[in-house]
């Protein structure tokens, strides 16, 4: 009997890992150092699950046309007081509605970020997050389905 | 036959909770949860690994002391729609911190602890009480009360749910 009971707990913890490998998902950090694009340049990340979307520090925001298409030119400074220069067009604005009650109009641009070894096109709005600690927040539509989030870990598939 | 024994076709899915990854159960990036102590059956949560601390949405906030402990009363709307469903609760204030909000304003909130129920588990947490009425969410589950338990699954929704909307229906 004891015997039978010990055979059926060792099915079903082999059955859990079988499981958790089968949808293979990836355990992040609640901070994360991401690279953009492929040019090697990092941000650090903060992963919010309260976030619909992405958005991300951008500063001097210029907007020009392009073949009759909107562009926008920004520039980005990460943790480490380097600059980066983004020049893309435009996807589409978003209204995005703030605690205060505001709208506020965001240009929301398609940014190549990789996330440990996960490598996606997020869709980033573009906001003045200066008084903010973190320069990127990455939202709930970059991270399904792959990703699930650890908020008691920082930095868990990135350097720090 | 034994009743005792273990019907065959148990899978390992009925029997343990699903989608379990290490020793931490997967949490939906929205929830219903209740706080037993303060009257609070059922109410949605975010988890927002975006917040440090837990937020419940209360407003006419009043401080009072009880046998010397200094004590505070809110009253809760916990259902989204309905406004005339109120809760008043009470509980100890154990501090009172700045808080900044995604806004970039800081304020500053009492904060009480409490226990909740997510799923099977319940546990005490601390929340900041706010009456911010542009808060969609009447509660929102920061990482300090996620970090032993939980790990986010913002793919997901109410996946330890489901005890709560069956069992617990709404008493008003």
């Amino acid at each position: 009997m004891l015997l039978k009971q010990f055979i059926f707990m060792l099915l079903i913890t082999s059955g859990l890992s079988a499981q958790a490998v089968a949808t293979e998902m990836i355990t992040v950090g609640w901070l994360e150092n991401v690279h953009i694009d492929d040019s090697g340049y990092r941000l650090k990340a903060k992963i919010d699950t309260g976030a619909d979307n992405s958005s991300i520090n951008a500063e001097d925001v210029t907007e020009f046309t392009k073949d009759g298409e909107q562009w926008v030119k920004f520039s980005l400074r990460n943790a480490w007081d380097k600059n980066y220069t983004i020049t893309k067009p435009v996807l589409n604005t978003t209204r995005v509605k703030m605690k205060n009650g505001n709208i506020q109009e965001r240009f929301v641009i398609e940014l190549d970020v990789r996330l440990g070894k996960v490598s996606k096109l997020a869709k980033v709005n573009l906001v003045d997050r200066s008084h903010f600690k973190y320069q990127l927040l990455i939202g709930r539509s970059f991270l399904a389905p792959q990703f699930v989030v650890d908020s008691s870990r920082t930095f868990t598939v990135t350097d720090k | 036959m034994n009743k005792n024994r273990m019907p065959e076709n148990r899978t390992s899915e009925n029997r343990t909770p699903e989608n379990r990854i290490s020793d931490k159960a997967i949490i939906g990036w929205r929830e219903w949860v209740s706080f037993p102590d303060i009257g609070i059956d059922k109410i949605k949560a975010k988890v927002d690994t975006g917040a440090r601390t837990s937020a419940l949405h209360a407003f006419n906030i009043e401080e009072f002391s009880f046998n010397g402990q200094k004590m505070v009363r809110f009253k809760i709307h916990p259902l989204q729609r309905d406004n005339d469903y109120i809760v008043v609760c009470e509980a100890a204030v154990i501090d009172t911190r700045e808080v900044t909000d995604s806004g970039g304003h800081c304020e500053k909130r009492f904060v009480i602890e409490t226990p909740i129920t997510i799923g099977n588990e319940t546990f005490s947490i601390e929340a900041t009480l706010t009456d911010r009425d542009t808060m969609k969410f009447r509660m929102l589950l920061g990482r300090t009360a996620l970090e032993k338990r939980f790990i986010v699954d913002s793919s997901k929704s109410y996946v330890l749910s489901k005890n709560i909307n069956r069992k617990k229906g709404i008493e008003k």
